[in-house]
């Protein structure tokens, strides 16, 4: 309780919660101690009512800075005898609030389900918007983050953003003015070493300075400038607040050196906590220092742009200079920006990439489940309306007004609305937990996600509109119907609140379906996905990476023999079964790449040869992966500097590049002529197609080269087949590679399905959380059809004990019945089912093996409501045929 | 921010709200914290007056505001004290305030008096 008047703390300005919030937390707290010892669990509850009230009250005046000072809140609590001043409006709304808490305390069962429906929808509410305001919503922690966008390629129309190269960023540099800062970026991982011990970590390169794009400064000491860029400048760094703080504890470490990749860099600036570059995991900065032959470069794509638009400038205007500069460039250097074209996305753009469709399906969801809820109280009290039209009836004769019954009945359920408001946020609470439980961990700005003030308006919001809401049926109806003839006929319902009510009926089922519909086709989507098969034995793999610090392994050979020792000690390990190496595994990405070309097809020399992924890898490679060989032969210890120069390509490539004619035997090269990241090398065997880039995507082209034939490869990731669970061999293989040379890190210690359950994560999530909104909504659905059921068999008790008297059978009855219950639910299921063929498509890119309108889907959700509406009107219906005439007709 | 408010005369502080004349009240002989003070007024009033958390504190802000009351660091030598409470004191203008409240209320009851209103014992 505590916790949540913390958290509505909040409300109050943050000059007057930091001078007083604690000390008001701790009376609160004290004071919810005392009153529970003296009156029990309930008063509590009623404190922490009036405390919030009280809060409200004193976050509105004080925000306004208004009310004259001393005397805020008089009418705060009550002084026995203090008299009424409140205008006769307030007053009577007052009163009619004060009648609506005895009346819902007078029927504790109605107020219970009332209030246990909304703290449901509005619980789901509340937590599904947190993560969507603090993922989507809020702004970035940059200087007027709207103007800050990055920079980059489209590659052959497409819409990827791809990086750029050091020389046409450069050249953007120069030629744009339209930006009022502009740098690039790459990310790293390096080699740093602190007192002794080395660890791999990762970093971002900073071309020009990306803290004048951002705007931001550092804690302690400065951050980057372009002067730290030139190349002859001194090796500065900056680090992270996490990072900083691991390292060298609180202070003091600006001015201290690290060793990166062996070579000393000087701290010159520590970042606050609270900076995040986009989502990289970045511990430090360092400048790239690039010499003036590589700002030049022009095949090289590695380096993103980012810039912040100049003052008075639009992305138009930006995009547009950028376009022109980029003419020039492809004038100038045809070979390689034949394909592409100049980009500029918005910083938050990039940042959510994808991220959106998945938040707002589910804060879609959860709307519909508000909907629904609303739906089925809106029922409930036209139930409850039409059994108090006798009271209504006899109030409007002792002179209540129209509209002031119509503003009695408002008053209930926007006392409803609320209570069920602050249970949901309680619920919320809970329901956001297990929400990022859910979620995936590497989900950008995760860790933004908090309950905030605008968290609490949403919710408070919310609450008061679901309760207008609901409340606006009763009210309506009972405006349009004079209350007068229902003193004369008993207070039975009319035909038109019947009407109203099937209505709600229908609509709550067709809510419910396009929900479901929504959920089946994402567990249809997932089982797709974990029935891919990624190409290679994913069981029982251990994976790690290794790197050795280039500035102590200076020869490429050393590097070599230092894996190659690795790898034959890792052999021996009990357990281990084999062992083998890569630079890149499957499924975790596109990795490195570089340009495909088959010398006996020369392109043109303005064209830009396909760019085709590559992977450098020991010679056991598929044997060890379990990567079938489909044409050719495999590696063998021929294929080393002296003997052949082997590579082998996966089935797409040989498909993509060789459908006419037999790829063994051709003779290919990679990268640009003058600047070969493979050489001149003969294709000797087409393998199986391995999942590149993740489970969903087509991506699965690869040429693959012994990593002997580049021996300077100082980071590798080793893949051991084990015997036994691979998390138990994980300590012994540690343990080896600390005795081999602790001053090699190794980082990523992971199974392969850790991987591969990483990667269907996303998918995963929001399978589960949109099931868990569906089964919300399909419980209340059905409620809402068997509550209104039993409502309408209890009204017609006397018409159906007429009906078997006059010699109606039990089955005619059951028909009757039955047809009156469902028809709502059949009409509801139609139009349910055409929303869902309307709604599904924004759903496709979450989607994957089904379409849209699935029809296994759509049919099996049909049924499946249709099959639990009927369940929940059997039990009214068979009421119903248990009808004693002779009783039924006394009743009158 | 808001300009500083004008540091106002005693007598233009009248009248009292309820919380902030019982609020002053309890202070008027001894240093409290917050719910000290709650508890204080409660026990005076015998439950008639029982004031929340927020309350308490809208009341505290404007009083400090106001320099009607002061904070002071700790109140030495109280055993079994959270140092994290904070403990107030009355300012000689505050106890002036107080006091001017008062005699505004005594004049009141003095007229009802006159007037033979004396409160019915149930």
């Amino acid at each position: 309780m505590t916790r949540l008047y913390r958290v509505a703390l909040r409300l109050l300005p943050r000059q007057t919660r930091e001078r007083h919030g604690d000390q008001m937390a701790t009376v609160f707290e004290d004071q919810v101690r005392d009153t529970r010892r003296r009156r029990g669990r309930l008063a509590t509850c009623r404190l922490l009512i009036r405390e919030l009230a009280a809060l409200l009250r004193f976050a509105w005046c004080d925000r306004r800075g208004t009310s004259t000072p001393a005397r805020i809140d008089e009418r705060q609590f009550s002084w026995t005898l203090q008299p009424e001043q409140t205008t006769p409006m307030v007053t009577s709304f007052a009163q009619d609030l004060r009648y609506a808490a005895r009346l819902l305390r007078r029927s504790p069962g109605f107020a219970l389900v009332g209030i246990a429906t909304m703290a449901l929808a509005i619980g789901a509410n509340t937590a599904v918007f947190s993560v969507v305001n603090g993922v989507l919503l809020k702004a970035l922690p940059f200087d007027d983050a709207d103007r800050v966008v990055v920079l980059g390629h489209h590659t052959n129309g497409g819409d990827d953003l791809d990086s750029t190269t050091p020389g046409n960023l450069y050249d953007w540099m120069r030629g744009v003015t339209a930006f009022e800062a502009i740098a690039g970026f790459s990310s790293t991982e390096r080699i740093v070493t602190h007192r002794g011990s080395a660890e791999r970590i990762r970093g971002g390169l900073s071309v020009g300075s990306i803290f004048a794009v951002l705007g931001r400064s550092a804690a302690d000491g400065r951050t980057l400038t372009a002067v730290d860029d030139e190349p002859g400048a001194e090796p500065v760094m900056v680090l992270s607040d996490r990072l900083a703080r691991r390292l060298f504890g609180e202070g003091g470490s600006v001015g201290q050196a690290l060793a990166v990749n062996g070579i000393p860099h000087t701290i010159v600036g520590v970042m606050p906590p609270d900076f995040a570059f986009l989502d990289y995991d970045y511990e430090y900065w360092i400048p790239a220092r690039f010499d003036a032959a590589f700002r030049n470069n022009r095949d090289q794509f590695f380096l993103a742009g980012i810039a912040r638009l100049a003052p008075g400038t639009t992305m138009a205007q930006a995009t547009a200079q950028l376009d022109t500069v980029t003419d020039a460039i492809r004038r100038e250097y045809p070979q390689f920006n034949q394909n592409v074209v100049a980009a500029v996305v918005p910083v938050k753009t990039v940042l959510l990439d994808g991220v959106e469709t998945r938040f707002l399906v589910l804060m879609g969801a959860v709307t519909f489940v508000l909907l629904i809820a609303c739906a089925n109280l809106g029922n409930l009290l036209l139930a409850r309306a039409s059994t108090r039209r006798r009271e209504m009836a006899v109030r409007h004769a002792l002179g209540a007004g129209h509209g002031r019954l119509v503003r009695q009945m408002l008053a209930e359920s926007l006392l409803l609305g609320l209570l069920g408001g602050i249970a949901g946020l309680i619920l919320g609470v809970v329901m956001l937990q297990v929400m990022l439980a859910l979620l995936p961990d590497d989900l950008p700005r995760l860790k933004g996600v908090e309950f905030d003030a605008t968290v609490l308006f949403y919710t408070l919001s919310v609450s008061v509109l679901a309760g207008l809401l609901f409340g606006a049926f009763p009210a309506l109806q009972l405006a349009s119907s004079p209350p007068m003839p229902a003193l004369r006929d008993g207070g039975r319902g009319s035909t038109r609140a019947g009407l109203v009510r099937k209505g709600l009926v229908s609509s709550e089922v067709a809510l419910a379906l396009m929900l479901l519909v929504g959920a089946g086709l994402l567990v249809r989507s997932f089982t797709h996905l974990l029935a891919v098969p990624p190409g290679f034995a994913a069981d029982r793999l251990l994976t790690f990476t290794a790197s050795v610090p280039t500035a102590v392994y200076g020869a490429p050979s050393e590097r070599l023999s230092f894996f190659e020792n690795a790898a034959r000690q890792l052999e021996a390990v009990p357990g281990v079964r084999a062992v083998t190496m890569t630079t890149t595994l499957p499924v975790t990405g596109r990795g490195s790449g570089a340009w495909f070309n088959i010398v006996d097809r020369p392109l043109p020399p303005n064209e830009t040869p396909p760019g085709v992924p590559n992977r450098f890898v020991r010679a056991n490679y598929f044997q060890v992966m379990g990567i079938p060989l489909r044409k050719g032969r495999l590696f063998d210890d021929g294929d080393r500097p002296g003997g052949t120069r082997a590579v082998i390509i996966s089935e797409s490539v040989a498909r993509r590049f060789f459908a006419d004619i037999d790829p063994i035997g051709r003779r290919i090269f990679m990268g640009a002529p003058d600047n070969r990241v493979v050489a001149e090398s003969t294709i000797v065997g087409v393998v199986a197609d391995v999942k590149q880039t993740g489970l969903a995507e087509a991506e699965s082209e690869a040429v693959y080269i012994p990593n002997v034939m580049t021996p300077g490869i100082s980071s590798l990731t080793f893949a051991l087949r084990t015997s036994i669970p691979p998390a138990s061999v994980a300590p012994a293989v540690r343990d080896v590679m600390r005795r081999l040379d602790p001053g090699v890190p190794i980082v990523r210690l992971q199974s392969m399905d850790d991987i591969l359950g990483r990667a269907t994560w996303p998918a995963r999530s929001s399978m589960v959380l949109l099931s868990l909104f569906a089964g919300i909504a399909l419980a209340l659905a059905v409620m809402g059809v068997f509550g209104v059921l039993s409502y309408t068999v209890n009204q017609q008790t006397t018409e159906i004990g007429i009906r078997m008297a006059l010699g109606a059978s039990r089955r005619n009855v059951t028909m009757l019945v039955l047809g009156q219950g469902l028809a709502p639910v059949i009409v509801g299921l139609a139009a349910g089912a055409a929303g869902a063929v309307a709604l599904t498509r924004f759903m496709e890119t979450l989607l994957f093996g089904v379409t849209p309108t699935d029809s296994l889907t759509f049919g099996s959700v049909v049924t499946l409501l249709a099959a639990t509406a009927a369940a929940a009107a059997y039990i009214p219906t068979r009421r119903a045929t248990n009808v004693d005439p002779v009783r039924a007709l006394r009743q009158e | 921010m808001p300009d500083y408010p004008r540091r106002r005369l005693p007598q233009e502080h009248l009248p009292l709200s309820v919380p902030v004349f019982q609020i002053l009240l309890s202070l008027s002989d001894q240093d409290l914290h917050g719910y000290a003070i709650i508890q204080d007024i409660r026990a005076r009033t015998e439950s008639e007056v029982e004031l929340t958390a927020s309350t308490l504190y809208a009341a505290i802000k404007r009083l400090l505001e106001e320099r009607l009351i002061v904070e002071v660091e700790s109140r030495p030598g109280t055993e079994g004290d959270d140092p994290r409470r904070r403990y107030y004191r009355i300012t000689p203008a505050g106890l002036e305030v107080a006091r001017l409240e008062a005699a505004r209320l005594e004049r009141a009851v003095k007229m009802a008096r006159q007037k033979k209103l004396t409160p019915r014992r149930a």
